[in-house]
């Protein structure tokens, strides 16, 4: 019988065991989802306590009648110590949950009822110690490195003229952005690592190493654009049009990422002057009016004025609707539905014929808005399309889709498609996406590639982990018509306007083909935004540019824009053989 | 079980003890390099600093040779298992000393070195144990007056005046009154031992305990709610009140006195709850009982250290991140209290359960000392004083891992601190010295 009662509170002891084990499993994920109250787990636990303690108690013998002091003590004692034994299973219990069972949960973020973050500090730490990849020129010359004190890594920039392209590294406060967020699974080694490498250094406790990004960026082109441009607003994107690798890139205001990078292998207590101090940065960064935030080159959105009859051209030819001979008539002024348009640019005013290729060679605008009339609205639009309006541009920055016009429905008018027809109306274009459509027409088949700029991922040792092919993008428009607007481009850079102020590059052995333009932003004020965009052959070789000049009071595309790209050009072309 | 052997007076050879201790010199030795070779330290460790091995070495072959010439009988398993945990708390010392905390691992091998000499000191020297039994009163009265002094003129630290400063170093008197109180109530026990078997008191329908028994019960759970409410010490108060039911059990056999006690203790701590909305002097209570319930809601503010140190028990797993590779800085003063999530972030279950292990191994020795010794005292003493560790270990540990509501507590020879070393030490010492006085 006595026996019996033992067995039994011993098993029944296991069951508490169980019972309390079990709930800390069950709850274990309820329980941080919800309020992350212990509430449940600790009663359960309680309860499987109470019953460890109480089959303990059965399981010994009770005290026989008249037994001796020291017996009695022993008794008690050994009673005492089933107390504190249970006790110590409790514990015992309690740390297998917090250190095993719920312990991913735990590590979770929370948020409090008044919204403040309670996270693990090692998440930060993790990050900070991973010694994150490198990021190289075509080269191979760092532009982007780290630097290791006491296993902390610290951002280090080696070249001002690329680093407005990296983004910043922010992860204590903003975050990343720019390549440094887009690649941020390579740049920790998260992908693109050797699995078990990763492990071993896990085990050895030793960081883990982050894969190096190589830019297609050339850095001396990288370096003359920036002076080209200088301080003035606006942007310059330089192609290579045969593989779209991005060569140079640069864009007025911008922003450098160093600026914000938080250095944690500083002592301990100057920590909070810094993170003050970049906050400071970054509160003047944001409030900025000029929003040097925003890339110019792939976000900065401009009318694009007469470089986009380019696109037109190549509508009313891809679409069969015209001819390059066709005559049109030019007055002098273009009037549609009452809406008149001035045309300024007839470099005759006594001649009223002008042929499509003229119309091109010297931006007429009465010229294409008759031919944007021809093409219509709708065939308009298309063509956009077809050439990447409206869509993002698939790159490794971020990007602003260009757009054929802000209002729906603008295109109805007669007067809009006209206005459209020659560059104006609601359109807005990125450099990047007008680098693109010059790069088109320096390419056999007419196709836009896609653009690239991080050309190789490897890994700190050098091993390729991927590399980007080139690709195309978009086929807007059929060879034969490429063929036939890269002629009319080339008659534009060498007899047009363009040809007659050294937009041909005579003497550089290289075919030239481009289109001035510029975009009326505020008549009144005569603010005008200056832009070119250009393709130039040479050999196995093919460059496409795009520049802008933004806002410049009496801008022209042909005094601020074109003689930028064209030094850019030369120098790009004088590598070639 | 006896592990003990039966030694001729001529043999003086304690070989199980040698053996063990063995154990927590390699620990120290281990430990030591490890913390050396990790190499993102913040504190420049080198080999030099291996010194703080050799002097916990030489330690324990001190003391090992001069319980084998002048106690070659005494009990040989609580020095190495002291040594174990001490030696744990050697090392976390040295991991966990910072620019912020100062030399606290010099400092504890200071302590640790004190506290060796205070052990050997009691162990040899006490030769008439049965002192203690006699001044008693006089025992209790200093440690009173120690625990009045202190609430009067001693210094405020983290909110609760239970310090002297003297200088750079300070003292805590009421980690000496655990250890008065426990020779009072052993002596006070043993002297009413007759009494044991009438009870006809009763308060209408509940078997209250006799006279004897409910006059220190009474005192005990006064000076225990004096602790919670005058010197804001949770723990302390829990710990005396826990000790001196399991002592006056261990005499009296009668579960309901304790249930009684138990109410009574948690009566005056519900009122104590239920009133701290109302006086300044309770609302701590509430703070540390909201913060088990539920800490992450003040996650950034009352409850940071508890949630930090939720978030270095779930890093650490089952075997830990490694000694000197957690990051277990992040909690604030966890050279202290929190000694034990630094060693579960580090070390891992097996570290903590380790360090439980030990503890219970302890305890059961202390135990196994007062049921072979010959005299009551001599009984009531040892089962006071073990149980002084497996209480204070469950506060503590249950404290720091939120089974229930944290209490400033030190973990027994682990954690960093000068009066916490000395006086489990002085513990350890008494426990050795009764173990002599053994049966046959």
């Amino acid at each position: 019988m006595i026996n019996t009662i033992r067995y039994g509170s011993f098993i029944l002891a296991v069951v508490a065991i169980g019972f309390g084990l079990s709930f800390g499993v069950l709850f274990g994920p309820s329980w941080v989802q919800e309020q992350r109250s212990d509430l449940i787990w600790l009663l359960s636990i309680t309860i499987a306590g109470a019953l460890m303690l109480a089959g303990f108690w059965v399981g010994r013998a009770p005290l026989k009648k008249g037994a001796l002091p020291d017996e009695r003590l022993t008794h008690n004692v050994q009673r005492v110590m089933s107390l504190i034994v249970v006790g110590f299973i409790l514990l015992s219990l309690q740390l297998l949950r917090s250190q095993i069972v719920i312990s991913k949960d735990i590590s979770e973020p929370y948020f409090t009822p008044q919204n403040e973050l309670v996270q693990d500090p090692r998440i930060i730490r993790d990050q900070l110690s991973v010694q994150r990849g490198r990021i190289f020129d075509t080269f191979g010359n760092q532009v982007v490195g780290i630097q290791v004190t006491n296993g902390l890594v610290k951002r280090t920039y080696q070249n001002t003229y690329i680093n407005p392209l990296i983004g910043y590294y922010s992860p204590l406060q903003f975050g990343n952005s720019g390549l440094e967020d887009k690649y941020d699974d390579y740049l920790t080694g998260k992908t693109g690592a050797n699995p078990f490498l990763n492990l071993t250094r896990d085990l050895l406790h030793q960081p883990r190493i982050g894969n190096d990004l190589y830019l297609s960026i050339v850095p001396d082109l990288q370096q003359f654009a920036q002076q080209q441009l200088g301080a003035v607003d606006g942007a310059i994107v330089l192609l290579d049009a045969k593989s779209g690798e991005v060569l140079a890139m640069v864009g007025n205001p911008q922003f450098d990422p160093s600026q914000l990078a938080f250095d944690p292998t500083v002592d301990d207590t100057l920590w909070d002057a810094q993170t003050k101090e970049i906050q400071k940065r970054w509160a003047a960064l944001n409030t900025d009016p000029k929003i040097p935030l925003l890339s110019r080159p792939t976000q900065g959105l401009y009318t694009p004025g007469s470089i986009f009859k380019t696109i037109t051209l190549s509508a009313a030819l891809d679409s069969g609707k015209t001819t390059p001979d066709v005559i049109w008539q030019d007055t002098g002024k273009l009037t549609v539905d009452g809406a008149v348009f001035n045309d300024p640019n007839r470099p005759t005013t006594s001649r009223t014929d002008w042929s499509t290729t003229e119309g091109y060679m010297f931006s007429l605008n009465s010229v294409f808005g008759q031919i944007g009339l021809l093409v219509g609205g709708a065939d308009l639009e298309k063509y956009m399309q077809k050439f990447g309006f409206g869509e993002k541009i698939p790159f490794d920055l971020a990007v602003a889709p260009s757009q054929p016009y802000n209002t729906k429905g603008f295109l109805n008018s007669r007067a809009a498609v006209a206005s459209t027809g020659f560059g104006q109306g609601q359109l807005l274009v990125t450099p990047l996406q007008m680098a693109l459509v010059a790069a088109t027409f320096a390419r056999d088949d007419a196709s836009e590639p896609k653009p690239i700029l991080v050309k190789e991922i490897r890994t700190h040792e050098g091993l390729v982990v991927k590399r980007t092919l080139p690709e195309v993008w978009k086929r807007p428009i059929l060879p034969e018509t490429g063929k036939t607007v890269r002629d009319i481009m080339i008659q534009s850079a060498t007899k047009g306007y363009v040809g007659l102020n050294g937009g041909g590059l005579a003497g550089s052995g290289a075919v030239v083909g481009g289109k001035t333009g510029t975009a009326e932003v505020d008549t009144a004020q005569l603010i005008n935004n200056g832009w070119y965009i250009a393709w130039a052959t040479k050999g196995d070789r093919a460059f496409a540019i795009a520049v802008v000049i933004d806002h410049k009071r009496s801008g022209e595309g042909l005094r601020d824009a074109m003689p930028r790209a064209n030094e850019i050009l030369k120098r790009a072309l004088s590598k070639v053989q | 079980m006896q592990i003990t052997p039966k030694v001729k007076k001529s043999n003086r050879l304690r070989l199980t003890e040698m053996q063990l201790l063995v154990v927590p010199a390699l620990l120290v030795l281990v430990g030591m390099l490890m913390v050396i070779n990790v190499p993102n330290q913040r504190v420049g460790w080198d080999a030099k600093d291996l010194w703080m091995f050799f002097v916990f070495f030489g330690l324990l072959l001190a003391t090992h040779l001069a319980l084998s010439i002048w106690l070659p009988r005494a009990d040989q398993l609580i020095l190495p298992l002291v040594s174990a945990l001490t030696a744990f708390g050697l090392i976390m010392s040295q991991r966990l000393e910072t620019g912020r905390t100062g030399n606290i691992a010099s400092r504890q091998v200071l302590w640790i070195g004190l506290g060796y000499a205070l052990f050997l000191v009691v162990a040899l020297g006490l030769r008439n144990i049965m002192l203690l039994k006699r001044y008693k009163y006089t025992f209790m009265f200093i440690g009173l007056g120690l625990t009045a002094a202190v609430a009067v003129f001693g210094a405020e630290i983290n909110g609760a005046r239970l310090w002297f400063r003297f200088g750079v170093f300070s003292f805590q008197p009421s980690e000496l009154l655990k250890i008065i109180l426990v020779i009072f109530l052993a002596g006070y026990l043993d002297d009413k031992r007759d009494l044991i078997a009438t009870s006809n008191f009763r308060l209408g329908p509940i078997p209250l305990p006799p006279l004897p028994y409910l006059g220190p019960l009474l005192m005990v759970w006064g000076i225990s709610m004096l602790t919670l409410v005058v010197q804001k010490d949770l723990g302390a108060a829990l710990l005396f009140f826990g000790v001196f039911l399991i002592m006056l059990y261990s005499a009296s056999g009668k579960a309901s006195y304790v249930v009684v006690g138990l109410v009574l203790f948690f009566a005056g701590f519900f009122l104590a709850y239920s009133l701290a909305g109302r006086v300044d002097q309770l609302a701590h209570i509430q703070v540390r009982v909201d913060a088990w319930l539920n800490p992450w809601p003040s996650g950034q503010g009352r409850s940071y250290q508890i949630v930090q140190a939720l978030y270095s028990f779930a890093n650490g797993g089952v075997f830990g991140d490694g000694l000197g590779y957690g990051a277990p800085y992040f909690i604030p003063e966890v050279h202290t209290d929190y000694v034990l999530a630094a060693i579960g972030e580090e070390m891992g279950l097996a570290g903590t359960l380790g360090i439980l292990c030990l503890n219970i191994l302890l305890i059961y020795r202390g135990f196994h000392v007062a049921l072979n010794t010959t005299n009551g005292f001599y009984q009531y003493l040892a089962i006071g004083l073990s149980s002084i560790l497996g209480v204070q270990t469950f506060i503590i540990v249950g404290g720091v891992t939120k089974l229930i509501p944290l209490s400033g507590m030190t973990l027994p020879f682990i954690s960093y601190g000068g009066s916490s070393i000395l006086v489990n030490f002085l513990l350890a010492g008494l426990l050795m010295r009764i173990s002599i006085e053994r049966k046959t």
